[in-house]
């Protein structure tokens, strides 16, 4: 029929078989997967969130300190996930004083959270942090998927804080034709899907991602997962993925509110109409210099998403920088270890 | 200082998905091995070639209608555990309700809300559009698996043949789930199963 033998196919679904029994084998004696793997040291913490700074690999690094602000979807250890793939530790390498917001497991407690406690208050209280700390007046800030959206806030709302911003694979237009996100949450009742779970629990949003593409990451993605199990190296790698996948924290209600509204439904980032506290975000005041780094083949945050902000915000020294790759190839390919950290490092040490 | 103990599930996760598309995969094999020792059995130098992968894919398709919506219910005509392989977006749907209902007390009595019948009315167009973008998925397989035997190729294998598939659902899925109508119907899907939880304060 279609040029498959009744023996071919049993030989194969025997080795298959087979395979799977070792693997079963390799799986149970591969230990702990250990995650972020640079070390670092608390210096700052307020409720739940953790300031962190990674120890610098250069005896003098660049004395002003580089703050990244990672998404509150996911965790920040993609950032880092092991030696070989870490943008962190390509940033420290290249000279850079590097801190990370780690804004932990938001819970109960957490629902009335809102995005101006987020960007007024965690965001602020860390850069004032390290503004003290470093003896500086204005930082350089990192901010990343989400997190890039909440430092245009931030940056916004404080110019004069920030010196330099580099946002990455960062959404500013959020009705782009490509934007899947948004084209699925457009028609969905945020207001009684926060009001009837309180926080919204970070699973919902996964599986939102999953079926996106159900096919290959819920299917195929296993099935080719037997080609590696006789590899403890590969399937260790492949088991941090997983677990940076799944570890999905709850999204504190209020905060998701605002944002699956404001920014999804009516795009009010780019419009000018996100308000945080009783100030409106106006990306013209976004007035320092700005590298925006997007990847090309990104079906999270589409690249006119991101290069939107060309178009809307105040910096008269605005840097693009197009990665060839995916939305997490970006912190975890070979390509993006040798490209990335380095075009950052050397867009920041001239500024 | 690491974050491996961030997350108390270790693997346990990931072993389970990879055991449930294992056997998924399996039972897909399997059912092609059986096809494939009939049509061998069968097969004589003037057998019609194409009117054998006719049957093939007219078998298919009996196993996708009846059973996409619970794999663990047999049918006269589907084969449930092929069916499963094709669930796989409606199992994605069921994950997201099992995330709700870690949230909610969602099973408790949920059927017995005046949005239930409601509910269950968007769910069926919901999983009537899941089928026509897999029943599509099987035309575009079936005319890939033609256009090869026309070029003199075939498929190297089962993987071949299940990447291939996999491929051509991701490609109507893909279609689906850009359209407006399918952005609609998830919204009020979503809508339709919140209205019948219960908020914090509603008096039950």
């Amino acid at each position: 029929m279609i040029g498959l033998s009744a023996e071919q196919i049993a030989a194969e679904l025997q080795a298959f078989r087979e395979r799977l029994e070792y693997g079963a084998q390799t799986l149970a004696g591969l230990g702990e997967v250990e995650t972020g793997v640079s070390p670092r040291d608390p210096i700052y913490q307020q409720d739940k969130l953790v300031l962190y700074r990674y120890r610098p690999r250069v005896a003098a690094p660049h004395p002003v300190p580089l703050l990244i602000v990672y998404a509150l979807v996911n965790r920040p250890y993609m950032m880092d996930l092991q030696e070989d793939r870490s943008l962190i530790r390509g940033l420290l390498d290249a000279g850079l004083d590097v801190y990370l917001i780690d804004w932990g497991y938001p819970d109960a407690g957490d629902r009335d959270l809102s995005l101006t406690d987020y960007v007024h208050r965690y965001i602020g209280d860390c850069v004032d942090a390290l503004r003290a700390r470093c003896s500086v007046a204005a930082i350089n800030m990192l901010g990343v998927c989400q997190g890039g959206a909440l430092s245009l806030c931030f940056a916004a709302h404080f110019p004069d804080r920030i010196r330099n911003l580099v946002t990455m694979v960062t959404p500013v237009d959020f009705h782009t034709p490509d934007n899947v996100l948004s084209h699925l949450i457009r028609h969905v009742d945020v207001d009684r899907l926060v009001d009837t779970l309180g926080n919204v629990p970070g699973a919902l949003l996964n599986f939102t991602f999953l079926s996106l593409s159900p096919f290959r990451l819920a299917g195929q993605k296993y099935v080719d997962l037997i080609d590696i199990l006789d590899d403890t190296a590969a399937l260790k790698n492949f088991l941090r993925m997983e677990k940076w996948i799944f570890d999905s924290p709850d999204q504190a209600g209020a905060a998701f509110r605002q944002f699956a509204k404001e920014f999804f439904q009516r795009n009010g980032l780019i419009k000018g109409e996100v308000m945080l506290g009783e100030r409106r975000v106006d990306l013209a005041a976004v007035t320092m210099p700005v590298l925006n780094v997007y990847a090309s083949q990104d079906h999270l945050v589409p690249p006119a998403a991101s290069k939107a902000l060309a178009g809307c915000c105040g910096s008269r020294d605005y840097t693009e920088l197009s990665f060839r790759g995916g939305h997490i190839g970006l912190y975890v390919s070979a390509r993006a270890q040798r490209e990335v950290p380095p075009a950052i490092a050397g867009w920041l040490l001239t500024r | 200082m690491s974050d491996s103990a961030s997350t108390a599930d270790g693997h346990v996760l990931e072993v389970g998905l990879l055991l449930d598309q294992a056997r998924s995969y399996l039972d897909f094999g399997e059912r092609l091995r059986q096809c494939a020792a009939r049509l061998g059995e069968n097969a004589t130098d003037s057998t019609d070639w194409g009117e054998l992968l006719q049957q093939h894919f007219a078998q298919f398709r009996a196993a996708l209608d009846p059973s996409i919506t619970d794999a663990t219910v047999p049918s006269a005509d589907g084969d449930p555990q092929l069916a499963r392989l094709w669930a796989a977006t409606f199992a994605t749907w069921q994950q997201t309700l099992s995330a709700l209902g870690a949230a909610v007390p969602l099973l408790e009595g949920v059927t017995t809300r005046a949005g239930w019948p409601h509910y269950l009315q968007v769910q069926d167009e919901y999983l009537g559009l899941l089928q026509a973008a897999a029943r599509e998925a099987l035309d575009i397989l079936q005319q890939r698996l033609e256009q090869r035997q026309a070029a003199g190729e075939t498929v190297s294998g089962l993987r071949d043949l299940y990447n291939l598939w996999v491929a051509c659902n991701e490609e109507t899925y893909g279609r689906m789930l850009r359209g407006e109508h399918y952005a609609r119907l998830v919204g009020h899907l979503l809508n339709a199963l919140l209205t019948c939880c219960p908020r914090p304060g509603d008096v039950s």
